[in-house]
């Protein structure tokens, strides 16, 4: 037996379905795409610039040094996380008719950067957020009041269950990223 | 992306339109993630098109993409379990049922294909779509001999399954 040819007559003569598609789809979907991109990107941007200047108005407006301060560091966390999106997390879209070893690789190596990323996102993501939060919410206490554990705890919450999502994101990459290999 | 590439857009893809069914059928067994599949990689190829200069035939470059995008689409349902694809090194292929020849042979191509990790695959594959060695080592980037040595492979893992059958 002549196991190439074989093969590959077999493989020939599957019966496939002819493939269905409608351009005008083709065409909404190729634009859909596109618009998805540049979206995301003011997303990111436009999410970390209200944010900013929604905690920068507070920080003017409170008289309380600690929430000022808060309120301050809040902002500015805000810019900075924007800011590591931007560079260390955007995802450039590879031409796809690269080499398959090529594209393969590059791809791989993206999901991994991100996956990194994300692995790192309590560092870059929570604490530069959650710490100024602190700070703030430390001033919500009037004096002579007890200190008041609940906010604080529900930030710590708020930390964790973030963390904890970025971590199995980083992990379900990985696992993407490993079955390229 | 104008209307002027349509022409072209779906003249490559009644010439490559049986290649990409029977390379998203070896990615994707359920028929609904296949059209899923299928529908990306035409959009894929749609995208792709203005940038094409002719640097390879046609084929080629339709398959390329179509590998690239089947690839990671197979690698983005395995996020939510342990990827068990296998070189052609340590490939196993299960036990046979009775057939006929040919259906055998295409139940065994299949396995085969199903249990191999993303550029043994491809190798795979385009062996199966009659691409010569240069042509399969040009489009996935690896040097002939390799793709000598993975297709040989191939075809020994293939007649010794076939010889093991009852």
């Amino acid at each position: 037996m002549n196991e190439r040819d074989d093969a590959q007559d077999a493989w020939a003569e599957q019966t496939t379905l002819p493939l269905e598609f409608d351009m005008n789809t083709l065409i909404a979907r190729a634009r859909r795409f596109e618009r998805a991109i540049r979206r995301r990107n003011q997303i990111e941007i436009g999410t970390g610039a209200a944010i900013a200047v929604i905690f920068v108005v507070a920080a003017v407006q409170f008289d309380i040094p600690a929430m000022r301060f808060g309120a301050l560091g809040v902002a500015i966390g805000a810019l900075f996380v924007v800011g590591v999106l931007r560079t260390k997390g955007r995802v450039e879209p590879l031409p796809v008719d690269l080499s398959s070893g090529a594209y393969l690789g590059a791809y791989r190596a993206a999901l991994l950067r991100q996956a990194r990323l994300l692995a790192w996102a309590p560092v870059w993501y929570v604490l530069p957020l959650l710490v100024p939060a602190a700070v703030f919410v430390s001033g919500i206490r009037q004096p002579g009041e007890p200190f008041e554990l609940g906010h604080f705890t529900l930030l710590l919450v708020i930390g964790a269950v973030v963390s904890v999502v970025n971590l199995h994101a980083a992990r379900q990459l990985r696992r993407e990223a490993s079955a390229l290999e | 992306m104008t209307a002027l590439h349509e022409p072209r857009f779906r003249a490559l893809i009644r010439d490559h339109e049986q290649a990409i069914a029977r390379l998203s059928r070896a990615f994707e067994r359920d028929p609904d993630r296949r059209r899923d599949l299928q529908q990306e990689i035409l959009l894929a190829v749609w995208r792709a098109l203005p940038a094409f200069r002719g640097d390879c035939s046609d084929r080629t470059w339709v398959l390329r993409i179509a590998h690239n995008v089947a690839a990671t689409h197979a690698a983005r349902g395995s996020r939510d379990r342990v990827t068990r694809a296998a070189t052609l090194e340590d490939v196993e292929l299960p036990a046979l049922e009775q057939g006929s020849d040919r259906g055998l042979l295409l139940d065994r191509v299949h396995a085969l294909v199903e249990r191999l990790r993303p550029l043994d695959r491809q190798v795979l594959l385009l062996w199966l779509e009659g691409l010569s060695t240069k042509e399969i080592a040009d489009l996935a980037g690896l040097s002939a001999t390799n793709v000598s040595t993975k297709v040989h492979r191939a075809k020994a893992l293939l007649a010794r399954s076939l010889a093991e059958t009852p």
